[in-house]
């Protein structure tokens, strides 16, 4: 039976690493002035607090990729999909602080420039294929595609597709029920074999919205729509970011 | 017992001179920064036109630079607007000795709170209970030499250097959590044109630059220029406090979302 061997990404190679206490996951607790600087960073703002508190990752270690078995002649699904056994530590003092060029920062990754309903000629080169409930995909640093008479369409995020990495740019989100992940307008939780989509955890609070998120407004609030998905604004750390919520 | 009482002197002597390392700094150094620093000082109001450069370091360990514009007016001892903006991003702040609010242009939302009294303790509040961080406050603050000396370690003067178009004294100096160096205007005006902190103990070493390219000691500065008003169509939302964890004041997740069991 043929083999693939699928890389794990560097992102996925810098958690194990960090929950191996490995390496210092960027703090980002830079400020702009000498007086920002000197203050005492508020409660569990410290680095090393930070890094202590870095979640865990459930993979095997000291290894940099992983072997998945598919049979050759057809695409079924790459990635098994085990129960989630993300543990709950509560909230997670991870985050980054937020940077109004946080949105500057995420327009230079692949994702960025692809919206659901977008039709390709082509796939990107790299591209892995999935299957979610018996539905052939095609996954690149984010993006998700389909098959059509006439191309390749970009979709939304399959829920419960696996991935072998978060997509660049991918930022930990801690809600009640742990720590999960954000990236390319997606959330994911983690697996021992990748990264499974997720529907949005309410509460969860991210730094931009998904690609195509539209203002609507109820009852004399502001929020945001996105495949059904409802974010409020609010302001935190001077910037606007996005808590997933029922309205 | 006259042993002990030596013993404590000497201990107590030893404690007091590890806690207050006096700072080595370049009498040339210190001389041109406090002569900046009481120009700023005596200044009842003024306004600034910079660039500000902040690095992030992604990872991959790459390290890539982002640019915003920024105006900020300042009367003391208590008024504050300040528009930080790029094609991608545009808040703007206003404090008028009560509230500050922030609006968010690109969204048409904004968000005030009630502050204290003085720019200083409401740079300190805004930093400490919402996270807000604004980029050169330094120079705003009522005494900028205590300030920026806080936790000074060295001080060292380079000589006569361009920044922006003019001559200026290069001066750096060095803390145990950054270090930071500016350029100060050589001439009866020692005007701050360059100004960089170093961030030595992050991953990457990411450095924040500002860049003044006007100053104005002298145009008034209409008292509605820190009134805020808000744009037509601006929605008003919650100010997180930066402590907050994410999911307060949402309601709790509901089926598929449900806690999960732990191993």
């Amino acid at each position: 039976m043929p083999m693939i061997r699928i890389k794990l990404g560097r992102w996925t190679a810098i958690l194990l690493a960090a929950g191996a206490g490995l390496v210092c996951l960027p703090a980002q607790a830079q400020w702009g002035s000498i007086r920002g600087n000197n203050r005492a960073e508020p409660r569990g703002n410290s680095q090393g607090e930070r890094m202590s508190r870095a979640p865990e990752v459930h993979a095997e270690r000291g290894r940099n990729e992983t072997r998945v078995e598919v049979p050759h002649e057809e695409h079924r699904e790459v990635f098994s999909r085990p129960e989630v056994h993300e543990e709950h530590r509560g909230p997670s003092e991870w985050e980054h602080r937020r940077f109004d060029f946080d949105e500057d920062r995420r327009r230079g990754y692949f994702w960025s420039g692809i919206a659901s309903g977008m039709l390709y000629n082509a796939l990107p080169s790299g591209y892995v294929p999935i299957t979610v409930g018996g539905s052939p995909y095609y996954y690149y640093d984010g993006a998700y595609y389909q098959r059509e008479p006439s191309g390749y369409m970009a979709v939304t995020p399959p829920i419960g597709a696996v991935v072998p990495a978060l997509p660049p740019g991918s930022e930990p989100v801690s809600t009640p029920q742990g720590v999960f992940y954000y990236g390319a307008g997606a959330f994911y939780v983690q697996q021992p074999q990748g990264f499974q989509v997720i529907p949005p955890p309410l509460g969860a609070t991210v730094s931009y919205l998904p690609p195509g998120a539209t203002q609507v407004y109820l009852r004399g609030m502001v929020y945001y729509q996105a495949a059904g998905v409802y974010f409020m604004p609010v302001m935190q750390g001077g910037v606007t970011v996005y808590t997933v919520v029922q309205p | 017992m006259k042993f002990l009482a030596w013993a404590g002197a000497v201990s107590l002597l030893a404690v007091t001179t590890d806690a207050q390392t006096v700072p080595r700094v370049d009498p040339q150094a210190e001389r041109v920064l406090r002569a900046a620093c009481q120009y700023l000082a005596e200044a009842p109001y003024f306004s600034i036109n910079a660039e500000i450069w902040r690095e992030h370091v992604n990872e991959e360990g790459e390290k890539v630079q982002f640019s915003r514009s920024m105006e900020m007016e300042i009367r003391r001892p208590n008024r504050l607007h300040a528009e930080i903006a790029s094609p991608h991003s545009d808040r703007v702040f206003w404090y008028d000795g009560k509230s500050l609010t922030v609006l968010d242009r690109k969204q048409n939302v904004f968000s005030s709170v009630n502050m204290p009294a003085t720019l200083d303790e409401t740079i300190d509040t805004a930093r400490d209970q919402f996270g807000i961080d604004f980029p050169m406050i330094d120079l705003a603050v009522s005494d900028p030499w205590t300030n920026a000396m806080a936790k000074v370690i060295t001080g060292r003067y380079f000589g006569l250097a361009p920044a922006m178009g003019f001559n200026c004294h290069h001066l750096a100096f060095t803390q145990e959590n950054i270090d930071w160096q500016i350029w100060v205007q050589d001439g009866p005006q020692p005007l701050i044109r360059k100004f960089i902190i170093t961030h030595k103990n992050e991953p990457g070493v990411p450095e924040f630059t500002g860049l003044i390219r006007e100053w104005d000691f002298n145009s008034r500065i209409s008292a509605n220029t820190f009134a805020f008003q808000a744009p037509p169509g601006a929605m008003k939302i919650q100010m997180h406090g930066d402590a907050a964890q994410p999911g307060e004041g949402v309601p709790r997740p509901t089926g598929a979302t449900e806690p999960r069991s732990t191993r």
